[in-house]
């Protein structure tokens, strides 16, 4: 019994050292990934300055000693971090950690608690990766501070087990609700729909109902620091310059984080079988026929070739909708309006608001891998008569078409309940349509520019090629400047009341300002139209 | 002697619909298995319950005499090509193959046929490449060269030439007959006709999830029924357009 155990953990490590140089090699084998992440590291080096700074200064101040109520703060926000860690690999369970890449020949290669522990592992080492470093570098920059360098060590021994406890929390929450959707009997579509549904729920919740004031959210958490594994901070205090006396509290906390991570991993164990060897959950025929029956093209999208491939694209998402699984980052772009919708629905904001949300999604749902989108179909499509235009075409309707109503309804309801005006209310309107447009158009060039071809486990185990991190990181940060721009451009000069906008002349300057924006926009969408066009005219695979 | 696979009364079903009704296998060890049928017929579900990858909905199955329900057991004596070739494309062939040898626990002796393995497959000038620069046959040639690697007493076979060109072709014929004449069971399902006359020992068809003929090649050449000499093409087209009426066709050992 041991010598299976053992070898099912060395079995383990295996998967999960394969796993891992398998995640390095494919990131350092694609240039555009590597751009993308040289990307990512620029776009938040000032986050990470400051957070390093900030730490610095902080060990500074505390160097000799604090009033601040530091352990009482801190119990709590360990057991919100054991929370949300196991909530993130829940939902990372759920979206692709939770399966292998041909799990037919590693089940039957070795023993599925085999390859649960690899998984584990290797998501243990990507979240120690991801997560630990900058939590031990803004650690190290407080230690070094406060003059306590040996916080460090101590930090890192004492992170370690929350990730652990984390994780391995998080993947039996996925398979549990993965487990929930196939006891409901939803086939892999529906769970993924119900999964993106909670995913946007608790994301959206927490933004929305968390206060927005550090002080109140620490009193809000306050009670948590009674739940017992919230004195396991003591620990992590310990050789810091506000170190407490570790006590029993903190000893049985450390034993239930330290105990409960075997027990979750145990349980992961157990699970994942379930989940790896259920029946998929499928239609019987009458359904199935029912369904395509329903899915006739409407006689208005008929006519036109470019319009029934916008109806074709409707199809395969309502089909797929797991390649739709990046929407859910556009959910942060709901939470102000959600807490606006909340503190203050009459702000005048609200509208603008709208207006850039439902731009992202005209954008994203369909533009972001034209290319990759396309699947094993892609060679039909590239030898279809004037593939580029027709195909950038359809997909720019397919998102507008879908989401500009929607948007300029929800500008006018927000616009009318608001404060806006009638006048501002007209040019938060075509603003939207400007907005809408060169989201559209951008997200095809940037999807074209750095497609994904090969599809990735998206979410409950089923797999669609979903955008790459570079082109939906890109369409979010290029679309938010255009957009504050276009804020400004329609605001600014009616709100200061200063030269040059003083008088009857801020009308003017905000109708040429206005225009101004909108032109570069509509030059910069055409240069996307045409090399989105050209890239799909002219692509040959390399 | 057990035999290397046997089945009784297996059975699948998928809500309403029925993919494996009460399949009656016994193939012995170091057969050649020639498992054909159309599409859809079933083929795959049955080598996904045999190699423990789907819970059967009725009826046992055995492989070596270690009950399916038993994955620990029957994954010990079982190699598995699905149709799609499992390769990472991240990885050299090499690495594939060693990494395979390391979840099996090969010894020395298996590891050292690493290399052979590849040259036998013409794979050893790109062993070092990664897998994604390869071709459709060289993918299918890696994924089988890992299946043999262990050297499984059962070998469980979807399209193993698929892809191939002909000279590759004829080197996974060669190493089938081979295993077979060591001893090793092999169940191979392919829709390559001639492949199955020239190497199975014996021969089922599947059609609608149920079994409706069973014999050698030479049996299903000469149906009984007709008297008439044919060849298996027009044997599996016979008794796969024979809905509703499988008994009549069926050639029992």
């Amino acid at each position: 019994m041991a010598g299976q155990l053992a070898r099912d953990l060395r079995h383990g490590v295996h998967i999960a050292t394969v796993e891992i140089r398998r995640s390095v090699r494919a990131v350092l084998a694609s240039r555009r990934q590597l751009m993308g992440i040289a990307l990512l590291l620029v776009l938040f080096s000032p986050v990470l300055f400051s957070l390093l700074s900030g730490g610095y200064a902080l060990g500074l101040r505390f160097r000799t000693g604090t009033d601040l109520p530091v352990v009482e703060l801190l119990r709590p926000q360990v057991v919100a971090w054991i929370g949300s860690l196991s909530i993130v690999f829940g939902l990372r369970a759920l979206e692709r950690a939770g399966d292998a890449d041909h799990a037919d020949l590693l089940l039957t290669l070795v023993r599925p608690r085999a390859v649960v522990t690899g998984l584990v592992l290797a998501e243990y080492v990507r979240v120690v990766a991801v997560f630990g470093s900058p939590i031990v570098a803004a650690v190290a920059a407080f230690a070094l501070g406060a003059g306590t360098p040996l916080m460090i060590p101590v930090a890192v021994v004492g992170v370690l087990p929350l990730l652990a406890l984390g994780l391995t929390g998080g993947f039996t929450l996925g398979y549990l609700v993965r487990l929930g959707y196939r006891r409901l009997g939803w086939s892999n579509p529906s769970g993924a729909w119900a999964s993106l549904l909670v995913a946007g729920a608790i994301i959206v919740g927490v933004n929305v109902f968390a206060p927005s004031n550090p002080v109140r959210l620490l009193e809000a958490l306050a009670p948590l620091g009674a739940v017992p594994v919230g004195p396991y901070a003591d620990l992590l205090l310990v050789a810091s310059p506000v170190a407490v006396t570790v006590g029993t509290p903190s000893l049985v906390a450390a034993g239930i984080v330290l105990g409960s991570i075997p027990l979750l991993f145990g349980a992961t164990w157990q699970l994942a079988p379930v989940v790896w060897y259920a029946d998929p959950v499928t239609s019987d025929g009458t359904s199935v026929r029912a369904r395509l029956s329903r899915a006739a093209m409407p006689s208005a999208l008929a006519g036109r070739r470019v319009t029934r491939l916008v109806w074709w694209q409707w199809v395969r998402g309502v089909r797929a909708p797991a390649q739709f699984v990046h929407l859910t980052y556009f959910l942060f772009m709901a939470f102000p309006i959600a807490q606006l919708a909340v503190s203050n629905p009459r702000s005048p904001i609200m509208p603008v608001f709208v207006a850039v949300l439902g731009a992202f999604l005209a954008g994203g749902t369909f533009g972001l891998n034209p290319l990759g989108a396309e699947g094993s179909m892609l060679p039909a499509v590239l030898t279809t008569p004037s593939p580029g235009r027709t195909l950038v075409r359809a997909r720019i309707l397919a998102g507008t078409i879908l989401w500009l109503p929607v948007t300029l309804l929800g500008v006018v309801l927000t616009g009318w309940y608001s404060t806006l005006g009638s006048v501002n209310l007209a040019y938060v309107l075509v603003y939207a349509i400007v907005l809408t447009g060169f989201s559209s158009l951008l997200a095809l060039g940037l999807g074209a520019f750095a497609p994904r071809f090969e599809a990735v486990r998206a979410f409950g185990g089923v797999e669609a090629p979903t955008p790459t991190t570079a082109a939906l990181l890109g369409h979010s940060f290029l679309t938010t400047v255009v957009a504050v721009a276009g804020i400004a451009a329609v605001f600014v000069p009616v709100v200061i009341d200063a030269p040059p906008f003083a008088g009857g002349s801020a009308q003017l300057v905000r109708a040429v300002g206005f225009l101004a924006w909108a032109t570069l926009l509509a030059l910069a969408a055409a240069g996307c139209y045409r090399y989105t066009v050209a890239r799909l005219d002219g692509y040959t695979y390399e | 002697m057990p035999a290397a696979i046997e089945t009784e009364a297996l059975t699948k079903t998928y809500g309403d619909v029925t993919a494996l009704s009460g399949l009656d296998l016994s193939i012995p060890q170091g057969t050649v298995y020639g498992f054909l049928g159309p599409n859809g017929a079933g083929k795959t579900t049955t080598m996904r319950i045999l190699t423990t990858l789907t819970d059967p909905s009725g009826g046992d199955a055995w492989i070596e005499g270690d009950h399916v329900a038993d994955r620990d057991a029957v994954v010990d004596h079982v190699g598995y090509l699905p149709e799609q070739p499992p390769v990472y494309d991240e990885l050299t062939a090499r690495e594939q193959l060693s990494y395979l040898a390391d979840l099996r626990d090969l010894g020395a002796s298996a590891r050292d046929r690493i290399d052979p393995l590849l040259e036998r497959f013409e794979l050893l000038g790109d062993a070092d490449e990664p897998i994604r620069t390869y071709s459709k046959g060289m993918r299918q040639k890696t994924a089988l060269a890992g299946t043999v690697l262990g050297d499984p007493d059962v070998l469980f076979l979807d399209e193993p030439t698929s892809g191939l060109d002909p000279r590759a072709a004829r080197t996974v014929r060669d190493l089938l007959a081979e295993l077979a004449a060591q001893g090793r069971t092999v169940f191979l399902s392919t829709h390559v006709l001639p492949v199955v006359e020239e190497l199975a020992d014996s021969v089922g068809v599947l059609n609608e999830g149920r079994l409706v003929a069973q014999g050698t090649p030479t049996e299903l050449e000469h149906r009984a029924e007709t008297g008439t000499e044919r060849g298996l093409e027009d044997a599996f087209l016979d008794l796969t357009a024979e809905l509703g009426h499988p008994g009549e066709a069926v050639l029992e050992d």
